[in-house]
Parts: C-alpha cells; sequence; structure tokens
C-alpha cells in the first residue's frame, strides 16, 4: 500500500515539474506574472521542496539531513506563496483583501517552517523533532488548505460564470474547463492534504494506515491527471470539449 | 468599485440615454453582466456588445424603459470608441493561456 502511494506521489511530482518549468519559460518569453507565479508553485513546492521534505527522512548524515529540511522547507514555503499570490493577482485583483491574505498566509508558512527548522536543528531524536514540529506543521498545513480552500471556491465561481457565458456564445468550452478543473483540484487537494495532515498531527504512520495512504495515492493521482488537462491537454480531449458548443470567445483578448 | 473602460462608459450612456438615474443606471447594467456571468471591473467592450444585444433589453422593460431599441443602438456606438489599453487583465485571459 505505501509504495502505492509512493507511485503516485512521485507520478504527481514529476508532472508538476514538467507543468511548473513549462510555464516559467513561457514567463520568460512573455514577462507575465501569473506563470510566473504558477510555475513557481509546482516546481518549487510540489516539484522540489515536498520531496525533498519527505527524502530528508531517510538520510543517515546529519549535515546531509538538516541541509535537505532547511532547503525543502525553503522551497514549500516560496512554492505556496506564489500559490496564493497567483489567487490574489488572477482572481482578485481589484479587492482590498487578497493582497493581505496571500501575504498573511505566506508570513504564516515562513513561521511554521522556521518552527519546523528549529525542531530538526535542536535534537537528532526523530521522536522529539516530530514532537517539537508539530506546530510548525500545524501552522503552514493551515494555510495551504486555506489555500486550496480559495482555489476551489475561485475555480468553481469562474466555472459557474463561463457556463452563463457559453450560453451566449462568450466563451470557449475549454477554457471552462479549465477553471472546472482547478476548482476541482482545490477540492480534491484539501480532502487528501487534509486527511493526511489530520494523521500526521496525530503522530500517526501515515505509511502504515490504509487510510492515508488511500487519501495520498487517489489525491495524487487525480491531481497529476487533473494538471495535465487544465495545462497540457491531449488534442483528443480539447476537441472533444470543442465538440460540445462552437466556440465563440471574446474575452481572451 | 471601479468598473472596466467599457462598463463605466457604457454606465454613463445609459444614464443619458434614459431617465435612469446614475444608480439605477449601474445596477440595471450590473443585473445584466451577472445573468451573462461577466464582471464589471473585467467587461471589455466587445462582451458588452454581446450583453446590450442579448441580455439589457430584457432588463431595460423591467426597469421602465418604454423602447429599448435606441437605447441599445447609442450604447453600441459608445462601446465601439472605448479605449481599454492598459485595463486589467481577467481570470479569464489568464486561464486561456496558461493551458494553451
Amino acid at each position: 500500500m505505501a509504495a502505492l502511494s509512493l507511485v503516485c506521489l512521485a507520478l504527481y511530482t514529476l508532472t508538476s515539474l514538467v507543468v511548473g518549468t513549462r510555464l516559467i519559460l513561457r514567463s520568460r518569453h512573455s514577462g507575465r506574472l501569473p506563470e510566473l507565479l504558477m510555475g513557481l508553485t509546482y516546481v518549487a513546492s510540489s516539484g522540489i521542496g515536498y520531496p525533498l521534505a519527505v527524502a530528508s527522512t531517510f538520510f543517515t548524515s546529519r549535515p546531509a539531513l538538516l541541509a535537505a529540511v532547511v532547503v525543502g522547507e525553503v522551497l514549500i514555503v516560496i512554492g505556496c506563496s506564489t500559490f496564493l499570490f497567483f489567487n490574489a493577482v488572477v482572481f482578485r485583483p481589484n479587492a482590498v483583501w487578497s493582497m493581505p491574505a496571500a501575504a498573511l498566509g505566506s508570513l504564516v508558512l515562513a513561521a511554521g517552517a522556521a518552527a519546523v527548522i528549529a525542531a530538526y536543528f535542536s535534537t537528532s531524536d526523530a521522536v522529539l523533532v516530530a514532537e517539537r514540529s508539530r506546530a510548525g506543521t500545524a501552522a503552514m498545513l493551515f494555510a495551504l488548505g486555506a489555500g486550496h480552500a480559495w482555489t476551489a471556491v475561485e475555480g468553481l465561481r469562474h466555472y459557474r460564470m463561463m457556463r452563463k457565458r457559453l450560453a451566449l456564445g462568450l466563451a470557449d468550452p475549454v477554457v471552462a474547463n479549465r477553471f472546472l478543473l482547478w476548482g476541482l483540484t482545490g477540492l480534491v487537494s484539501v480532502a487528501w492534504n487534509g486527511v493526511a495532515s489530520s494523521y500526521v498531527l496525530a503522530g500517526a504512520n501515515v505509511g502504515a494506515d490504509p487510510v492515508p495512504v488511500l487519501a495520498i495515492s487517489v489525491g495524487g493521482l487525480a491531481s497529476a491527471i487533473m494538471l495535465v488537462l487544465i495545462f497540457m491537454a491531449p488534442a483528443w480531449y480539447v476537441r472533444w470539449l470543442g465538440r460540445e458548443r462552437p466556440s465563440r470567445a471574446l474575452a481572451t483578448a | 468599485m471601479a468598473g472596466s473602460a467599457a462598463f463605466e462608459a457604457a454606465c454613463a450612456e445609459l444614464e443619458r440615454a434614459t431617465s435612469l438615474d446614475r444608480w439605477s443606471a449601474r445596477g440595471t447594467l450590473q443585473l445584466s453582466l451577472m445573468d451573462a456571468g461577466l464582471e464589471t471591473a473585467s467587461v471589455t467592450a466587445a462582451q458588452l456588445g454581446v450583453v446590450v444585444d442579448r441580455v439589457l433589453p430584457r432588463q431595460l422593460q423591467s426597469a421602465g424603459v418604454a423602447d429599448a431599441n435606441p437605447v441599445c443602438a447609442r450604447l453600441r456606438d459608445v462601446l465601439a470608441t472605448v479605449d481599454e489599453r492598459g485595463g486589467a487583465e481577467g481570470a479569464e485571459a489568464v486561464f486561456s493561456r496558461l493551458g494553451a
């Protein structure tokens, strides 16, 4: 079972790296901020930060472990913060609360990561590290969960609006589907991260219990599939969506 | 919250072309945009043109405007001249690029 969740997580990591790198390269050509923010999210957190943080627990050399924890946590904070700012910039550019909310979430993430790093530096006893880093991990998971919930709300809200635009020939069904998938990605992430983090915070072995293993496996696999369909949709999928209604998008200029 | 250049121009013209006051004109247009799944801050002149053709006449009737056709024609003329340079990019534009 644990091997299955590792395979699904590896698939999600690989997909995140490919999607994130593509977006960063695209932002270098276009100079657009949303592509850069989303690209950094997938490369820094899902692509490198999380795998490094997970892999660090297997390191036998203490200096290597500490270096991996520091680099992993810093990348997670960078990636999750750019994720929050993506939501603010793209979905709520004119709202007075959105940028402060993204900044506050980033501060919580940074404080949580600092607490986790401090716990690793304070002792080499794994049980004590888990105990001392629990509050920091909880803070990070809370900020991340809020970010995913924000994503779900915005994605599904925009999908609802896009359905109305489709009825007037004002939208592209492929773009409407991207909003739906974006909202579903947020919902799935809230679910699988929620299950996994509740077990982590309870001090349980996530790799041994079938419930978090199943949640991580299904969540990781579903997220990877949705990432591909949003950012690198195969031609047959685009054709299938386009057949639903002819595209007469006017809003994409 | 300020609307897009197209929205503000249409509101001003609707107020001039009818007996609606400023807030009634904005409200009527906002209701039309909601019916069309659009937002005041990011709506473009092209999108608003479709709303004027397909949704606004019904809202104008509800607001007590007897003959909607000349009003809609005036709005279309104004929308054709709106300068949209420097406007905020909507989420739809971003998402249409991200997966391309």
